[in-house]
């Protein structure tokens, strides 16, 4: 990645969209420490935590949903989540509460004793959004949350995002490809493409930006079948 | 709490054993063994079967602890208790230096596996080299009839105690463990290591942790053993130890509560009984049907004999109802 220089402010949804290898999912792997940056800094609520590990981003307040999911499989729902809820806490019974909280607040209570390798793959997204949720984080972000999900399912993810941002604050960071998730959802929208931010607004302002269209669909000229 | 009477059967069993036994030293010996290494595969658990990291350097861990034990009993008149600490706090001091490094650059998986493994031959030429410790040649500890200070006697139930206290604080500590915090972020290290960063799990920390505590323990059965036979020698670096643990744990169910301890105290009796039996017939008889029996184990329950417990005793329960 070039010089892509950008910031969040908090409580906001930004969406970050971009044709596939322009440099999405790099930058999350950035902001979370599992690489180190050649060059630039990466500031959290005004501290410098370039080349943090992730789990000290993570005690930061950063969550994070990967694109490809990594469940536990060998491990219950709920002790996936509780993972997650013994970031800020020792004890089991404030770790249990607040992993309760999550399961519910995803709608994923009733599969707390299931095994997470008898889940689908839907059920698994929501299950690590879960156990993000239980670190109480302060920013959370997702890499491609509705990927392979049903309409019914993105619906039911849109309301869910947007109930995380408005009723507990969190501020929300997202890569997708579904422009129907991401144009509903964000409040600003950033363009990458080859590692540059092409274009930066509201997602009105972005979805009429020509060189947006020229980077998803080519030049007029060499366009070919989309 | 359903748990309460075979727990109460099995600890009234173990208590009485040498009695049943009829104090005969040699099966108290056999036994004793036994419960020695199931301490070792019980230990294993913590690095192993909730860490999921591949460890074979029960072998370097067990010999360290029989000669820095035998060393300050023979040369420096140092009791085995103060030995067993110290060679305890030797083994989990040289766990930090092979770990961290390990875990710093991400050795996982074969790679790791074969690296502790490698610690036990390593060790094992150290010391057959260092002579004013060991050498080649075994060193005795001076035979004392009965003397519970300086952890030395010549009746074997002496070390059978010993050693089944060992066995029930490794197994106390292990449940703890696994039912708190550190038993789940291990757990979740074992399922997916980046995942769990990402919750904010300190992988190398939790990792090291498991592997000191265990490497504590499996010095400490070195010691004991050493004692009990009466002399050490580099040899005792064995990587069959570091073999032996990792095939009943994975038989017994990575990870799995009962399983492994159960699997491990069945299966070695059944190695003793067999070279008893077989071990002078044909020279490593014993050696090959052991090692069918672990192959069909794991070829007809991968997941090893602990998930077969949890059914057996659900299905109890169910008939007492």
């Amino acid at each position: 990645m070039n010089n892509v220089s950008m910031s969040v402010n908090e409580h906001e949804i930004v969406g970050l969209i971009g044709p596939n290898g322009a440099g999405k999912t790099t930058l999350f792997n950035v902001v979370t420490g599992f690489l180190k940056p050649d060059s630039g800094r990466v500031k959290l609520f005004g501290e410098d935590v370039t080349g943090f590990n992730p789990h000290q981003i993570a005690f930061r307040g950063v969550a994070r949903c990967f694109q490809v999911v990594k469940p536990f499989l060998g491990m219950t729902v709920f002790e996936t989540v509780m993972v997650g809820a013994y970031l800020r806490t020792h004890d089991a019974k404030t770790a249990e509460a607040k992993a309760v909280e999550a399961m519910k607040l995803t709608g994923i209570y009733e599969l707390r004793n299931r095994m997470a390798r008898e889940l689908n793959t839907p059920q698994l997204k929501l299950v690590e959004l879960a156990r993000s949720l239980a670190t109480e984080p302060r920013i959370l972000l997702l890499d491609e949350p509705v990927s392979g999900l049903t309409p019914v399912e993105v619906d039911h993810m849109i309301s869910l995002v947007r109930k995380l941002n408005k009723e507990l604050g969190i501020t929300i960071l997202l890569v997708e490809h579904v422009m129907r998730f991401v144009m509903n959802i964000s409040d600003r929208v950033i363009v990458l493409n080859h590692g540059e931010i092409i274009s930066e607004g509201t997602p009105q302002e972005v979805s009429n930006d020509v060189k947006v269209i020229e980077a998803y669909l080519g030049t007029r000229n060499t366009a070919g079948k989309g | 709490m359903k748990a309460k009477l075979p727990i109460a059967i099995l600890s009234a069993l173990l208590l009485f054993l040498p009695l049943m036994l009829g104090l005969n030293d040699y099966y108290v010996f056999l036994t004793t063994l036994i419960l020695l290494y199931t301490s070792i595969v019980v230990a294993w658990q913590l690095i192993g079967g909730f860490g999921g990291q591949l460890d074979l350097g029960a072998g370097a861990y067990h010999g360290l602890g029989a000669i820095i034990t035998g060393y300050f009993m023979v040369y420096h008149g140092l009791s085995g208790w103060v030995g067993l600490v110290l060679s305890g706090l030797a083994a989990a001091g040289v766990a930090f230096i092979i770990g961290y490094p390990s875990f710093r650059f991400g050795l996982r998986e074969v790679w790791y596996a074969l690296s502790s493994l490698a610690l036990v031959l390593i060790l094992q030429k150290i010391f057959l080299l260092w002579t004013d410790v060991a050498g080649p040649l075994e060193r005795y500890i001076p035979y004392m009839e009965f003397d519970p200070l300086f952890m030395k006697s010549g009746y074997k139930v002496f070390y059978y105690y010993i050693t089944l206290a060992l066995l029930t604080t490794t197994f106390i500590m292990v449940f703890r463990i696994k039912k708190g915090k550190t038993g789940l972020y291990l757990m979740s290290i074992r399922e997916n290591e980046d995942a769990a960063e990402m919750l904010g799990v300190n992988v190398r920390k939790y990792k090291l942790l498991a592997l000191m505590l265990y490497s504590f323990i499996t010095a400490i059965t070195g010691g004991i053993y050493t004692s009990m036979v009466g002399f050490y020698h580099p040899t005792l670096f064995d990587s069959w130890i570091s073999i032996q643990t990792v095939t009943l744990a994975i038989a017994g169910g990575l990870g799995h509560f009962w399983g492994p301890p159960i699997t491990s105290v069945i299966l070695l009796s059944v190695q003793e009984y067999l070279r008893i039996t077989l071990g002078a017939v044909i020279i490593g008889l014993h050696q090959v049907i052991f090692g069918i029996i672990l192959i069909i184990i794991i070829l007809f329950k991968p997941d090893g004999v602990g998930p077969l417990i949890d059914s057996l005793t659900t299905r109890l329960v169910k008939l007492q109802r």
